[in-house]
Order: C-alpha cells, then structure tokens, then sequence
C-alpha cells in the first residue's frame, strides 16, 4: 500500500471512530476494508475520483455522525469543507493514542463559534531570533502564576483551548500560543513542523514566555505529546514551573510499551535517535522524572473502540487502552502532590469535549500554588 | 438483535416507499447473495451512477435491513473479514411490493398520459 493510501485509510479509522459504537462494533473491519478498496481503485482512476471518494464518504460521516454528536458539528452546518477541516483536525487528535503521539489538539477554528466578546485579542510575539509566535492572553495580567496551556509540539495552536480559556475565572491569567509552524505563528520549511526537534521547541517556549513577560512562575497545562513537552520543560528550568496539569498526556515510555503490543503503529519505534529528539525513551528505558509539585492528571474515560484499529485482535486493543491509563496512573505518581482524575464523558480531546474538566483543575492547582506560599 | 417482523402484508407495507439506499440494496440482492463492497459497485451500476453509496451507507442500512429480518448474513468460513449477505423470505417480499408498487405508479402516470414508458404511451 503506497503512503497515500496508508494514509487515507488512517483518516478514515479516525472517522469511524466517531460512529455509533454498534454500527462500529458489528461492521467496522469490512467498513474499514471496503473504504480501502474503494480508495484503491479510485487513486487507479485519477485524482477527481480520489476527491469524490472522500466527499461522499464526509457527506455521508456527517449524517451518520451529526446526529449523536450535534454540538461539535454545528460548524458541519456551514459547508462541507468546514466539516472536512473538523473531522480531520478532531480525528487526528483522537487517534494519537497508539500513534507516535506528536499529534496534539485541534486546529479547528473554534473562536468561529463563540462571540466576539468571548475571544481575547492575541499579539504576534517577536523572539530574539527574529521570529513570530502567536500568543493569546486572558484574564488578570498581574495575576500569578501564569497559566500556559500547551499543545503537542506539531500542530497546536491557541484556537484549541478557546473553550478552556473561557471557563477559567478572570482571576486567573491564561496563556494559549499557536506552535512555530502554526496557525499564526512563523511557518517552517523543514522539517515538518511535528518532526521538530523537541529540545527546540522547548527552546522557543522560553523565548516566548521571557519576551512577551508572563508573569513566573508558571503552570503549564499539556494536552496529548503536550504532557511529554511540558515535562521536559520543567526538567530544563525548573524554577520556572509551580504546577502541571496533564491533559490525557502521552508517555515517554509508549514508543517501545506499545511496540510490545503491536508493532503496526509505529515502524519507526526502535530507532533511538528519532525517538529522543520526538522526547521518547528508547527500548526498556524508563522515565526518570520527577517533580513533587502540585500536579493533576486529567484521564479519558471514553476509549477508542477496537475497530479503529484493525488488524489488531480484541485482546492487543484491550492491552493498549490498559497501557494508556497506567500511564497516567504513573504519571499522577510523579509528584508527592500528584491526583490522577478520571473525565467523564471525555475522548483525547478534552479540550472539545470537557473543557470545563480543564479549567477545574487549573483552578484547583493554582488554588494549590497560592496556598503554599 | 433481530426483531424480525410479523410477515404479515400489512406490516411490510407499512416499510413502502423504499429509501433509496433500502431499495437498492435489496435490489442488488435480488439475484444472489454478496459480500458489502460487491453490493456498492452494484449500487453503483443498478442506479447509472445517481447512488454513490459510500462505507458509512451501506452498513447503516445493512444494519437496518438485517434488524428487520429483511436480509441475512451468512457464515463464510473461507474469508472471515468479509460477510456475505442475502435477502430473507420477508426482504423478498418486501422488494416484491417495493416494486409492484413501483409498477403501479408507472402504470398509473401512463394511463393518465403523463409518462412515456417502453417507448410508446
């Protein structure tokens, strides 16, 4: 199967995780199968009957779909497109578990649907280097600590956590940041913004926080690879850093757990050098880490169901959603004030689903920071 | 989970007229039984190309169909990812009158002149 295809045909699983669970349950894999087929024989036939594949496949995810989830689709409403951009944006998120995990939160544009009181003015940032980054504050701008709401390193920007933003208290300051080679942010060549190295990306985090003079220290709040970012953060300046909050955080120790399940996610799971630089420990390594600061663990309770992964049998599925939940357990362990909370009703993508989850525990760790002192 | 139906005429008539994606896949089905991918390419012929049936179609109304006791699956031992499908003694008669009443639309607009049909009026 040619990259192309493969690559369809991931799109699609993470569409069909969005169906009813009995539809996906009793007709997922020959679903999953014919999408592939269907695929196959248009890319035979050129690219229009590619597109036309995907049209009517969107067309007809949104009217299986639309009706179960109706909220995140009013957008869907407004064209085709608009729907195409939210399903892909919604799925790749939903699909990190498993994956490398560098996909992180959601590019759709949310501040459409909120109204313009809503939205905060953000400003472009100019870092030392002569770069832009995105950055978008609300809330009391003497208030401390600061809160930074992270995507992964890839494709994030501050759009993603409009809702959280909004539910946090105006007592609190918040910070969303579009990533370099984001939305908003300076765009790069190469590499692909996501194949970045993460000390980098680090790197630019603190450029941008020192330049546009948030008030230290800081609570970050990581999402997805954001919770591996925000990690390597604290390691590198820990005095900058009061509290976390990791929001269904990946973990440095996935690459090579879930290649012991499976090794159809990830082809590229034991090359150590990619997975360092990815923030990814290399065979059997275990994560160090260790913070005694405050720290909340936000989990899903709502899994991916098996069939969007296919070839994969019920008892490797079982496995991998059982490794994804001891590592948050794991992660809760990392500070001597660590809480793992279980979200209900929420998939990977909690700031879309349980924005409201997010800004609690923001809430809680800040509460928690000014106590102590 | 299948609620089959009391196959009472009454009942199936209370299921007419067909949705589109209803009647086609029983159509397809009307001469043998097929796996799903075979019963959208034959959608696909069936209708000249007005029914593009994608994935997420076809087993929502397979799903239906089969809830209804209207189609059936059947075991196929030999290729365990693709099931194969056919009509039932109702899904049979249901396409019957589907398509008797059909007919008799046609017969109706022609006795009335307003259609032209099998090229003479």
């Amino acid at each position: 199967m040619n990259l192309a295809l493969r690559a369809g045909c991931r799109l699609f699983d993470c569409l069909l995780a969005l169906y009813p669970v009995e539809l996906r349950a009793r007709y997922g894999g020959e679903m999953r199968q014919d999408f592939e087929n269907l695929l196959e024989e248009a890319s035979n036939q050129g690219l229009i009957a590619v597109a036309q594949v995907w049209l009517t496949t969107v067309k007809e995810s949104i009217a299986v779909v639309g009706t179960a989830y109706s909220e995140p689709f009013a957008l869907a409403a407004s064209s085709v497109f608009a729907a195409a951009a939210l399903f892909t944006a919604t799925l790749l998120g939903f699909c990190t578990i498993g994956v490398s995990g560098t996909v992180q939160a959601n590019t759709v544009p949310i501040t459409q649907q909120m109204s313009p009181n809503a939205m905060q003015a953000g400003k472009l940032v100019p870092l030392a280097d002569g770069r832009h980054m995105f950055l978008e504050c609300s809330g009391d701008p003497s208030a401390e600590p600061t809160v930074i709401l992270a995507n992964g390193k890839g494709l994030g920007t501050a759009d993603a956590w409009a809702k959280v933003q909004q539910l946090v208290p105006p007592s609190i300051r918040t910070c969303s940041y579009d990533a370099i080679g984001a939305g908003q942010s300076d765009h790069v060549q190469q590499p692909h913004p996501e194949l970045r190295p993460i000390d980098q990306v680090v790197s630019e985090m603190h450029d941008l926080f020192q330049t546009a003079q948030l008030k230290r220290p800081y609570v970050l709040v990581g999402a997805s690879a954001g919770g591996i970012l925000i990690r390597r953060y604290q390691q590198q300046h820990p005095n900058e850093i009061a509290g976390l909050v990791f929001v269904d955080s990946a973990h440095e120790e996935q690459a090579w757990r879930i290649a012991a399940i499976s090794k159809e996610f990830d082809p590229n799971w034991n090359n150590p050098e990619s997975l360092r630089e990815n923030g990814f420990l290399p065979d059997h390594q275990k994560l160090t880490w260790h913070a005694d600061i405050p720290l909340i663990v936000l989990e899903r309770t709502e899994k991916p169901p098996c069939s969007a992964f296919p070839g994969l049998s019920q008892q490797q599925c079982d496995a991998l959603n059982d490794e994804w939940h001891n590592h948050q357990v794991d992660l809760a362990a990392r500070s001597r004030y660590g809480q793992l909370r279980s979200v209900a009703g929420s998939g990977h993508i909690m700031h879309q689903q349980r924005p409201g989850a997010i800004a609690e525990a923001v809430k809680d760790v800040v509460r928690e920071i000014q106590r102590e002192r | 989970m299948t609620t089959s139906l009391p196959g009472d005429k009454d009942t199936l008539n209370t299921l007419l007229p067909l949705a589109p994606s209803s009647f086609f896949v029983l159509f397809a089905l009307a001469d043998g039984e097929r796996h799903g991918y075979r019963i959208m390419q034959d959608v696909k012929v069936l209708s000249e190309g007005r029914l593009q049936m994608g994935p997420a179609t076809l087993y929502t109304t397979i799903q239906k169909l089969s809830s209804l006791g209207l189609i059936e699956e059947i075991d196929s031992e030999s290729n365990a990812r693709r099931r194969t499908y056919r009509l039932t003694h109702d899904g049979k008669r249901l396409l019957d009158a589907e398509l008797s009443r059909q007919r008799n639309v046609l017969l109706l607009a022609r006795k009335k002149k307003i259609f032209q049909f099998g090229g003479q009026l």
